[in-house]
């Protein structure tokens, strides 16, 4: 027995001390501790954030498609941003010897009914269906996130409130309602956003609410909680920053959705009207000359298309690279 | 051990899967027999590759896995069999139980339905009358009661250690000569462990199959297992009969396991003492022996050449470590282990 | 069951009375339809007699609680803006037109979904898969009205302009009673190819993560454990898993298809219930506008019902008691 070889724990490989003791063993006397103390510690999880952020991009970077999606978004913005203000014409500005003509060198896209150029307004009227789409999706997020949060995670009333309102919604489409209150209040690109955010914001509140739901029984939350933390810092220094990738994908698609639902709503004369133009309300205009002049309808309805794609393939990359988990294959 | 001709053999098997970060290999070179009737414990961590071999034997492996090597079932090599003939021989010759029985049984179909289904896929000439008799049969040998009410029951309609009890009546439907089952005591609750291990001791008398029983809890094997594999970061580390794998281990890996699990250290009355750091990765291995990293006898000549898989003088006996022979006697380390 | 059914029913019942408020309120007060009566060169007792008729001169809760009296007793009221016709009868007739496009396109867009979504998950990574995945990405994209002009520059334009002939009427229903069969299909092909693409396209990527997490579950290895043929593990064992989830789907979209689909029957011209919708609410039309919705969100809580009770049966698990 002397001659054999007789490992020490001190000679144990790092990493060794400690874990026999939680395993059996005698215990060790558990320290004081103080709450901000494991709220400090918990927090450390940012410090391991950045390389997580390091691994966000590189896989954003690996998704393609969504990142040539990226760069044509950008580059229409630009367009829809410049263009009208490197145009020789104003939106509404009307030219009487040249009426409803096709396209020409003076004006690429053709003019319209009562001589305006297509182009510039083609243009104009990106921006402004860009400009709702933002509107609509920050305005949705926010109040979403807000309520979600509140009905994940104390449940009760608000929780309940939102499931009849998800209901409602069901029973009554959201786009009837629209229909019935665009008449009136959606003719202005502020007047629509408004609309389209008070609506579509019970879709985000969901699933933050899902996201809430499931994360405050996860055991940082429940640490954070046992260390005395009220509810409003869980929520938002402990829940919401682990819900920012879904949250974020969301509201990227919703810029998708607003666009279409914005469109569809000016094509059905419902939403902004002239002489503000939309890439809606632009199509509405020509289709009645569908016939003799298709270009007319098609330039503005292939700049919604692609919009809506790059918006949808953007949203789709954002959701691989910020939210791992969410696709199985 | 009850016969020369191995039923099952496995040469030099090697799985690798293509991902992300490099290719991983999750069998590297695994040699493995078995022989009729006979149980044999293959027990590991978790990444050990112990399961990964079992898929390789019944063919679940996805179509984009790199497998090689031979899996000789009765003389003919599975690896080369077409799909259409491999499926002749799953859940007929070889069957296999798997680890969650809360998934494994399909939620919409009744329990009754998916053996009598298994019966028919490999005997159509079975009416569906006797196909459901020999179920209800089934049942009551894996010991559920009143099978003939719970043959109609669909799975949530089953506990846990019952779905486990139908998941080896599937299994030994057709008196497959081969079972294989992969942690199938893990995910239920430890008083329901014994029952169902009793159960499939009672399903391989009835069958006369051999057994794997695939497991990371060397305290369960000692009362089952005819012989005891050892695998660890895809290799084989030890193999012997359990006797000489419990008292007279050659292997630190192996030892460090019985000291690691509770039921096995009560076994032989020794402190919990759990082996220290984690699985080597299988993209990018150590060095030299792959469990040096967390060897306590690990010396120079462990970080230079990984050690080879070598008999001992008796003959019966297989352990990968340079230093098997010279590694103390198990019942000396115990006192060692208590006066540390 | 039918304790369920019936509980279920009345439990939508507020739901169904807060909506309806919504719609009537929001109906109401977006526009003056007594302005619009001024415009028209009436007399004095016949402006007072249309006042009277649709309770104008009333609060807007007093006027919901007439008309809800009324609806409940199965009389949804006259349209002004129609003729003074019966809304009953303007919706039940204008459902029927819709239907015509929403039922073969539901049982057309059912079909191509699921072998769509099928085939891409149990292919995955396949070109087929990224085929499909493409094609569910620009029809999610493609607004319907978008879609629906630019099949009628091509088939409308374009065609007759190569081939001098147009295969499929742009504008307006055909029947088979009126102009034989070739024209009504010629007249429905391309609304219901419209309808088709959109909702295909979110359906086929439902089924398609629906069948994917069916596909890697234990269950399914189990199958192939016993030696099943694949055909049987995929549509036997994945497939009847994989519809579960899409029963819900499927009641929604199939409500809304027979609820009228606006845009598409707005650009081919198709007389049917999104079309009156629109022109009760141009017109403000109460009764109209509001015949409409009802149908609509019965058709919704119809569906949602069906669709809880196929649960039941394609599911074991849940039980209604």
């Amino acid at each position: 027995m002397t001659d054999r070889e007789v490992t020490h724990p001190e000679e144990r490989p790092p990493g060794y001390e400690g874990r026999s003791s939680t395993v059996g063993g005698e215990v060790p006397e558990t320290e004081h501790l103080d709450p901000e103390h494991v709220i400090d510690e918990l927090e450390g999880i940012e410090a391991v954030s950045r390389s997580f952020g390091r691994q966000t991009w590189d896989r954003f970077r690996r998704h393609r498609i969504a990142l040539i999606a990226a760069v044509v978004l950008f580059l229409l913005t630009l367009a829809f941003v410049v263009g009208p203000w490197l145009s020789p014409y104003g939106f509404s500005e009307q030219d009487f010897t040249a009426l409803n003509q096709g396209p020409s060198l003076a004006h690429p896209f053709g003019t319209d009914t009562i001589g305006r150029d297509i182009m510039v307004r083609t243009f104009q009227g990106g921006r402004f269906s860009l400009r709702i789409a933002l509107f609509v999706a920050i305005l949705t997020t926010v109040i979403g996130t807000i309520v979600g949060a509140i009905a994940g995670y104390f449940g009760g009333t608000i929780d309940a409130l939102l499931n009849k309102l998800i209901n409602l919604f069901l029973i009554v489409p959201a786009l009837v309602i629209l229909l019935v209150v665009g008449v009136r209040w959606g003719a202005t690109p502020n007047g629509i956003a408004l609309l389209l955010g008070f609506l579509l914001w019970p879709a985000i509140a969901r699933i933050v609410r899902g996201l809430f739901l499931q994360y405050k029984e996860q055991e940082f939350v429940l640490a954070a909680r046992a260390a005395g933390a009220r509810a409003p810092r869980i929520m938002f220094r402990h829940i919401l920053p682990n819900t920012f990738g879904p949250i974020v994908v969301n509201a990227t698609l919703l810029v998708g959705v607003a666009i279409i639902l914005e469109s569809t709503l000016s094509f059905l004369s419902v939403g902004v009207q002239d002489p503000v133009p939309t890439l809606g309300n632009l199509i509405e205009k020509a289709k009645g000359q569908i016939d003799t002049k298709p270009s007319a309808v098609l330039i503005p309805g292939g700049f919604i298309v692609a919009i809506t794609l790059c918006v949808n393939f953007l949203g789709d990359g954002l959701r691989d690279a910020l939210d791992p988990t969410a696709r199985k294959g | 051990m009850t016969s020369t001709t191995p039923l099952l053999d496995i040469r030099d098997l090697t799985v690798s899967f293509k991902t992300d970060d490099g290719l991983v290999r999750a069998v590297n070179g695994v040699d493995l027999q078995m022989f009729p009737g006979e149980t044999l414990a293959v027990v590991g961590e978790s990444g050990s590759g112990k399961s990964v071999s079992a898929m390789a034997v019944m063919g679940l492996l996805p179509s984009y896995t790199q497998i090689e090597g031979s899996v000789e079932f009765e003389g003919t090599d599975l690896l080369k069999l077409s799909t259409r003939a491999m499926r002749k021989l799953q859940g007929n010759e070889i069957a296999m139980i798997f680890q969650d029985p809360m998934t494994a049984l399909n939620p919409v179909f009744t329990v009754g339905n998916q053996i009598i289904e298994g019966i028919r896929i490999h005997h159509p000439q079975i009416s569906k009358q006797a196909a459901r008799e020999r179920t209800i049969e089934l049942l009551a040998l894996v010991g559920i009661p009143e099978p003939r009410q719970r043959v109609d029951n669909y799975p949530h309609e089953f506990s846990g250690g019952m779905r486990q009890r139908a998941m080896i009546a599937l299994a030994i439907a057709n008196e497959p000569k081969l079972l294989i089952a992969d942690e199938p005591t893990t995910a239920l609750d430890v008083t329901i462990q014994a029952q169902v291990l009793e159960v499939m001791r009672t399903a391989q008398e009835a069958t006369g199959a051999a057994m794997m029983l695939i497991t990371h809890d060397l305290g369960l094997v000692a009362g089952v297992a005819d012989r005891v594999q050892v695998m660890y970061g895809g290799r084989v580390f030890e193999m012997s009969d359990t006797d000489t794998i419990f008292y007279r281990s050659r292997n630190p890996y192996t030892r460090g396991l019985m000291t690691s699990v509770p039921t096995a250290a009560a076994r032989t009355d020794d402190r919990l003492s759990p082996i220290p750091g984690a699985p080597p990765s299988a993209i990018n291995p150590p060095r030299g022996c792959v469990f040096r990293p967390r060897c306590q006898h690990a010396e120079d000549a462990c970080y230079e050449e990984p050690p080879l898989l070598a008999l001992d003088a008796t003959g019966r006996h297989l352990s990968r470590c340079h230093f098997a022979e010279e590694l103390p006697e198990l019942g000396a380390q115990d006192e060692l282990g208590r006066s540390a | 069951m039918f304790a369920y059914v019936v509980r279920r029913v009345l439990t939508t019942i507020p739901l169904l009375l807060i909506g309806t408020f919504l719609v009537f309120t929001l109906t109401a007060i977006s526009g003056d339809p007594l302005a619009r009566l001024a415009q028209l060169d009436v007399d004095q007792a016949a402006y007072d007699r249309l006042i009277d008729l649709y309770n104008l001169d009333q609060p807007i809760p007093q006027r919901y609680v007439s008309w809800l009296t009324s609806a409940v007793q199965g009389d949804m009221g006259p349209s002004p803006s129609q003729g003074g016709q019966q809304t009953f009868d303007l919706v039940l007739g204008r459902a029927l037109n819709t239907a015509r496009l929403a039922i073969p396109a539901f049982f057309i867009i059912a079909i191509t979904a699921v072998t769509l979504g099928v085939y891409s998950a149990v292919k995955q990574y396949s070109k087929l898969d990224y085929f499909v995945t493409g094609f569910s990405f620009l029809g999610i994209s493609l607004p319907t009205f978008v879609f629906g002009l630019l099949l009628q520059v091509i088939f409308g334009i374009w065609w007759f302009d190569w081939f001098g002939a147009r295969p499929f009427f742009v504008q307006g229903m055909r029947t088979v009673a009126q102009h034989g069969w070739l024209d009504m299909v010629r007249a429905h092909v391309l609304p219901i190819i419209t309808l088709w693409l959109v909702i295909t396209a979110s359906e086929s990527r439902f089924q398609r993560a629906a069948m994917l997490e069916v596909i890697n579950s234990d269950y399914i290895r189990t199958a192939r454990a016993k030696g099943l043929p694949r055909r049987t593990v995929i549509l036997k064992h994945g497939l009847r898993n994989a519809l579960i989830p899409l029963v819900t789907i499927w009641a929604i979209d199939f409500a809304l298809l027979l609820g009228g689909a606006v845009v598409t029957e707005t650009i081919f011209a198709w007389p049917g219930l999104g079309r009156l919708l629109l022109a009760g609410i141009f017109q403000q039309d109460l009764n109209l506008t509001m015949g409409v919705v009802v149908f609509i969100a019965a058709l919704v809580v119809v569906f949602n019902l069906i669709a809880d009770l196929l649960y039941g049966v394609l599911d074991p698990r849940i039980r209604y008691d």
